[in-house]
């Protein structure tokens, strides 16, 4: 047990690590523009493979969650926390791995952005903020036992209103170890959901499917491969075979033995019947010739780009349906040659390229920039994405033709 | 020359003692008697010595004792001015000894011996304030007389093996004698002299006598035997007078922090991310806070210094002490305890030889310090040490004056409280006043562990950490929480829960969730060592313990049958769980793109963990997972394990807020063109009854059934539209919400009221926290309809 005499300091230094919050002792807050303003509750979470152990060459997911010191609460009484910056507030929030000695470690962590330039915390709205570690950087890092916190630091902040200090979280244990050399049937599973999570997480739906559908050919009952690949199929829109996948895990659910029973505290599948319940209740609606959202998307400029063989196209998406369309998002350009020979790429923006919130009838534009090899001519592009709704996720794939 | 003023001095002590002898004989009068009213106080000096050996047929006696005591006598208060005798009385200091043996007295058996042997300080423990002198002066007689009760601890031992301590206390009585007379002018005269005192119960003719010590307390002893070899006590004393009266006087504080106002500490923490726990011997030495014990000696009159009265040291003496285990309930971890344990409360060598003057401490066991003082000097501080949360004891100061008399300190703003107890508090509690009042609880007892749910009935109270070991507390996160300016204290009006977060902070929101619906002190920051291996928390405990309390494990589950969580019981059986009978409670992380909101994963979490404090579903009668059937036709069966029957599926809405049977366009896709769906039906008061923002309320079902017992056909499923549980704990078994019978539209209760005939629903109400409440089985109609 490590003690200090000097109890004030290490308060500062280290109580509000321990007591699992922010607290009391958090550590020194610049000083507030706004001291009405009260303090957010931050806590960290570190998942690998296995919960708090991860392996080198897996993905590691961090989550960042910010409370309201007054959440939850039946009364709205308690002033809201806005958390603001100029483009995205999740700018203000980092995350930092210390070895055992407190050493503060260089990790290459990629924060997930929220994309919105401001969340107010109340008594009822939470915010979650995640982050990844790659498994190629996983890989060069050492195996051993880390701690990692997050840091809310808005000392810089200037939007009026806005909360202006800074908390840190707890720190919790993580240990990263060697990666398996003949993993067991559960840790195959938990390798392969965690690595379509870091694929889905980072843009990459198509690669987290290809993940899971590898998965589950190796375990065709795993419930969490199931779970997740229905999950992506609902999200991009694909509703039966989001309400097949999950029946399918229901099934398997339903086959397993239950060394435990025990008839008073025995819970049902409720992740799963959850999900099920939300797409079927969609798949009614829309039989019921329910709203939705529709996008459809053109070329509305070309230019020649600034590089060598690239051009600039503006798509501009519209929604034609008869509901709003949110969060719409495009998770990947394929393009193909009509006429021609060589291959077009997209050079930018990243994927995934946020369409955002269209109304019944709005648009937006959004610019790519694509290399086209010298000898093509003619080529055509398809937006594949997904697009919220108020019961439910809708893909899309949209394909223009165009000359060079 | 010399021989010449040898001779005069012998003539003049001749004639000195010739008047003596005359006063001795023949009262002063009575008005130069009155001038001894003056005498603030007396420094008396007493001492005594007896032997009675006798022996007959029937058994013997052999009794030695003898005493020699010091005190200094302050005037007592007059109960009846003018009417009563003055007195003036004090505790005196010295030693004793006591050697007896009585053998062979009905009712004991014929070879039976009682023995008492004692020698030491005459402040016996059983009674530390029996020796006592007294002192009365008869003005209008000009007699005085004095009594003397020495007392001795010795252990009394018998034939048959018993051995009890008990103090052995003495009475020596003297008859009146005449005051001396007073020369004008003059200082008042000692009061001395010695005389043999009969030795009897104190019953016979009048005159001197002496009550041996174990006389009252051995009345069987025959009187032949004392009549046989008569002795008697030689005794004695001399009572000086002193117009200056003085007292000593004890104040405590630290710092600017009040005695009133001082609680005890242990090491406070912090415990940090390297938190590795040393042996207990390191940590149980390690000092939490001080206490500064200014003692004083002044003129009663005007506080002044003493100008004729010089103090020769001061004594501090902790005259009892605790020896809890550890420094808090948790701390150290098991296993680690220095042994054997130590006392709480210690002068520090180190911090008291700093103090101006030196206080020079007894490191034998570190209860004793005393400061030798300079001519002139009239103070010393010592410092007192604590090295427990939970720290008590009681303190004793002395000051010996130059003739060696001991005047007994009181504390400064009570001159009746001599055995000063620290931390400041109200017999027989070791708790501080302070603490009681800041937690308004003054007037309970120590062990009292009564916390009663928000609008409780009082059947499951308490949270099995008793009040002594509320205000001694628990290291959380590494810290004391009294070593916080705020934080999570441990409050003995509101139940405390004790869990061991093992899976991670992202479950934080859900105890914050059951804590501020529950009502509860949920203390979710332990760490490894402030639970035991059994997740005992209290493991620590000594004083005014109720019962080995547990913490409830939260550990990270792996995706099986309980994909959200559970609370699994210690052993089979139909109890409701408390943290005792919860081996731990799991949570099964959702990882993928619909992980987990933060309000859902602190709902599941708030619904398990409340789950080991006895709370169970808001009822027992949902169908659970069965299998609809679609034939070719578009009619639906259902086969829930028993005989397939048809059903009619039908929306709420509508139809005049009957509800319109569900069209075959919606049943087509709900089926999505096969034949079999697994849905989940829920049932009439089961378990999505209720609250409808409980979070220990169900949110699973597609569909429901409102018959109680179903017999109709085909039977009705109403399918349900968006449905969620909520942050809250209800506090009554009516439906609210969807399970509203007031939902408006013309809108049915879904699934109506909480089954209260098997307490279900009103959770608030169902929390039981206490390791030391008994089982009680879970009320079931083994899933039929709610009674």
């Amino acid at each position: 047990m490590m003690r200090a005499s000097i109890r004030t300091a290490a308060c500062l230094a280290v109580a509000t690590c321990l007591l699992g919050v922010t607290g009391p002792c958090a550590p020194a807050a610049a000083p507030s523009a706004s001291p009405a303003l009260r303090e957010p509750e931050l806590s960290a979470g570190a998942e690998g493979a296995e919960g708090a152990v991860g392996y080198r060459g897996s993905p590691l997911v961090l989550t960042a969650l910010l409370l309201h010191p007054d959440w939850p609460s039946a009364s709205a009484a308690a002033a809201p926390i806005p958390i603001a910056h100029p483009v995205d507030w999740s700018q203000l929030v980092r995350f930092e791995v210390t070895a055992p000695d407190g050493t503060l470690l260089a990790w290459p962590i990629v924060l997930i952005p929220a994309a919105a330039p401001r969340v107010t915390l109340d008594h009822a709205v939470t915010a979650t903020l995640r982050a990844t570690v790659s498994p190629a950087a996983t890989l060069q890092l050492a195996s051993g036992s880390y701690r990692v916190r997050a840091v809310l630091d808005a000392t810089g902040v200037t939007q009026a209103g806005a909360y202006q200090g800074r908390v840190q979280s707890a720190s919790t244990r993580f240990e990263l170890r060697d990666p398996i050399g003949q993993p067991s049937a559960p840790q195959d599973e938990a390798l392969g959901v965690l690595q379509a999570t870091f694929l889905l997480l980072t843009g990459d739906s198509a690669g987290a499917r290809v993940e899971l559908e590898s998965l589950l050919a190796r375990q065709p009952s795993s419930i969490a491969a199931l779970t997740a690949l229905s999950d992506l199929d609902y999200q991009q829109g694909f509703l039966d075979q989001a309400i097949d996948g999950i029946d399918a895990a229901l099934a398997a659910w339903s086959a397993l033995p239950d060394p435990s029973f025990d008839p008073e505290y025995s819970e049902p599948p409720v992740p799963l019947l959850e999900r099920q319940h939300a797409m079927l209740n969609t798949r009614i609606r829309l039989a019921n010739g329910g709203p939705r959202p529709a996008l459809s998307a053109r070329i509305s400029a070309k230019a020649p780009g600034t590089l060598p063989d690239t051009i600039e196209v503006d798509v501009t998406f519209t929604n034609i349906g008869v509901a709003a369309a949110l969060d719409a998002r495009v998770s990947a350009v394929k393009t193909r040659v009509l006429q021609g020979a060589g291959s077009v790429a997209l050079d930018s923006p990243a994927l995934p390229i946020a369409i955002g919130a269209l109304a019944p009838g709005a648009s937006t534009s959004v610019r790519l920039v694509l290399h086209v090899d010298p000898g093509v001519v003619r080529f055509t592009l398809t937006e594949e994405g997904a697009t919220g709704a108020d019961f439910g996720t809708f893909g899309f794939a949209l394909t223009q033709a165009t000359y060079k | 020359m010399q021989k010449k003023n040898v001779a005069r001095a012998l003539g003049i002590a001749l004639l000195v003692g010739a008047a003596w002898l005359a006063s001795a004989q023949s009262a002063p009068p009575a008005s130069s008697c009155a001038d001894y009213l003056a005498a603030a106080q007396w420094d008396a000096a007493v001492s005594f010595n007896y032997a009675h050996v006798a022996q007959d047929s029937t058994g013997k006696v052999d009794l030695s004792a003898d005493a020699n005591g010091r005190a200094t006598l302050p005037r007592v208060p007059d109960p009846f001015p003018g009417i009563s005798i003055p007195e003036w009385t004090g505790l005196a200091q010295g030693s004793g000894f006591v050697h007896d043996i009585i053998v062979g007295f009905q009712p004991q058996p014929p070879d039976d011996v009682i023995q008492a042997d004692g020698a030491g300080g005459l402040q016996g423990v059983a009674t530390s304030n029996a020796s006592i002198i007294f002192l009365n002066l008869d003005s209008s007689a000009c007699t005085y007389t004095f009594t003397w009760t020495p007392a001795v601890d010795v252990t009394i031992t018998t034939n048959n093996g018993s051995s009890t301590g008990v103090d052995a206390i003495g009475s020596v009585q003297s008859v009146p004698r005449p005051l001396p007379a007073v020369t004008p002018g003059q200082p008042l005269p000692p009061l001395t002299g010695n005389a043999a005192f009969a030795a009897d119960f104190g019953f016979g003719p009048p005159g001197d006598h002496y009550v041996p010590e174990r006389m009252l307390q051995s009345l069987f002893l025959p009187g032949q035997l004392l009549a046989q070899n008569p002795s008697s006590a030689a005794v004695q004393w001399i009572f000086n007078p002193n117009v200056e009266a003085i007292e000593l006087v004890v104040a405590l504080k630290r710092g600017s922090v009040p005695y009133e106002d001082w609680l005890p500490e242990g090491e406070g923490g912090p415990v940090d991310d390297s938190y590795a726990p040393q042996p207990g011997e390191e940590l149980e030495n390690t000092e939490g806070n001080t206490l500064e014990i200014e003692a004083t000696v002044r003129r009663v009159a005007d506080g002044l210094p003493p100008q004729t009265r010089n103090i020769q040291k001061i004594e501090f003496e902790m005259t009892q002490r605790s020896s809890e285990p550890g420094i808090a309930l948790n701390v150290p971890p098991a296993g680690l305890l220095a042994s054997p344990q130590p006392a709480d409360l210690k002068f520090d060598g180190a911090r008291n030889l700093a103090q101006n003057p030196v206080v020079v401490v007894d490191l034998n066991d570190s209860s004793r310090a005393e400061a030798p003082l300079l001519a002139g000097g009239n103070t010393a501080t010592a410092i007192l040490s604590s090295y427990d949360w939970g720290s008590f004891g009681t303190l004793e100061v002395h000051a010996t004056l130059d003739v060696g008399n001991v005047l007994v300190g009181h504390l400064i703003t009570d001159p009746s409280i001599q055995q000063i107890p620290i931390p400041k508090r109200t017999a027989p509690s070791n708790v501080a006043d302070k603490w009681k009042i800041d937690q308004q609880v003054v007037g309970k007892a120590d062990l009292d562990d009564d916390e009663d749910n928000p609008g409780g009935t009082g059947d499951d109270l308490g949270d099995g950490i008793s009040m002594y070991e509320e205000y001694r507390g628990f290291f959380v996160g590494g810290f004391h929480p009294r070593s916080l300016t705020d934080g999570k204290r441990m409050d003995p009006r509101k139940k405390d829960l004790f869990v061991k977060n093992e899976y991670g902070p992202v479950l934080i929101p859900g105890f914050k969730m059951l804590a501020d619906e529950g009502r509860l002190n949920v203390h979710y920051a332990l760490l490894d060592g402030e639970i035991d291996a059994g997740s005992v928390v209290n493991f620590n405990h000594g004083h005014a313990n109720v019962v080995d309390q547990h913490g409830v494990r939260v550990i990270r589950g792996k995706a099986d049958r309980n994909l959200a969580g559970k609370a699994v019981r210690a052993s089979p059986g139909r109890n409701l769980l408390l943290p005792r009978s919860t081996v731990h409670v799991f949570i099964v992380p959702e990882r993928f793109g619909r992980a987990a909101t933060a309000d859902e994963l602190a709902r599941t979490t708030a619904h398990e963990v409340a789950h080991a404090i006895s709370v169970p579903h808001h009822g027992e009668t949902d169908s659970g997972l069965v299998t609809w059937i679609r034939d070719p036709t578009g009619d639906v069966a259902e086969d829930d394990g028993g005989p397939t029957y048809p059903i009619e599926l039908r929306r709420e809405a509508g139809c005049g807020g009957a509800g319109c049977p569900m069209t075959p366009a919606e049943i087509a896709a709900l089926f999505n063109n096969k034949v079999f769906k697994s849905v989940y039906v829920g049932g009439h008061r089961g378990e999505h009854s209720g609250h409808a923002d409980c979070f220990m309320r169900y949110d699973a079902a597609a569909a429901y059934t409102r018959e109680p017992t179903q017999v109709a056909s085909p039977r009705v499923r109403w399918w349900v539209g968006d449905e969620d549980d909520g942050p809250r704990m209800d506090d009554a078994a009516t439906g609210t919400g969807v399970n509203s019978v007031f939902r408006g539209a013309g809108l049915q209760s879904r699934y109506g009221d909480a089954c209260s005939a098997l307490d279900r629903g009103d959770c608030r109400h169902r929390i039981r926290v206490s390791d030391a409440l008994p089982d009680e089985p879970v009320l079931t109609n083994n899933g039929a309809a709610c009674p």
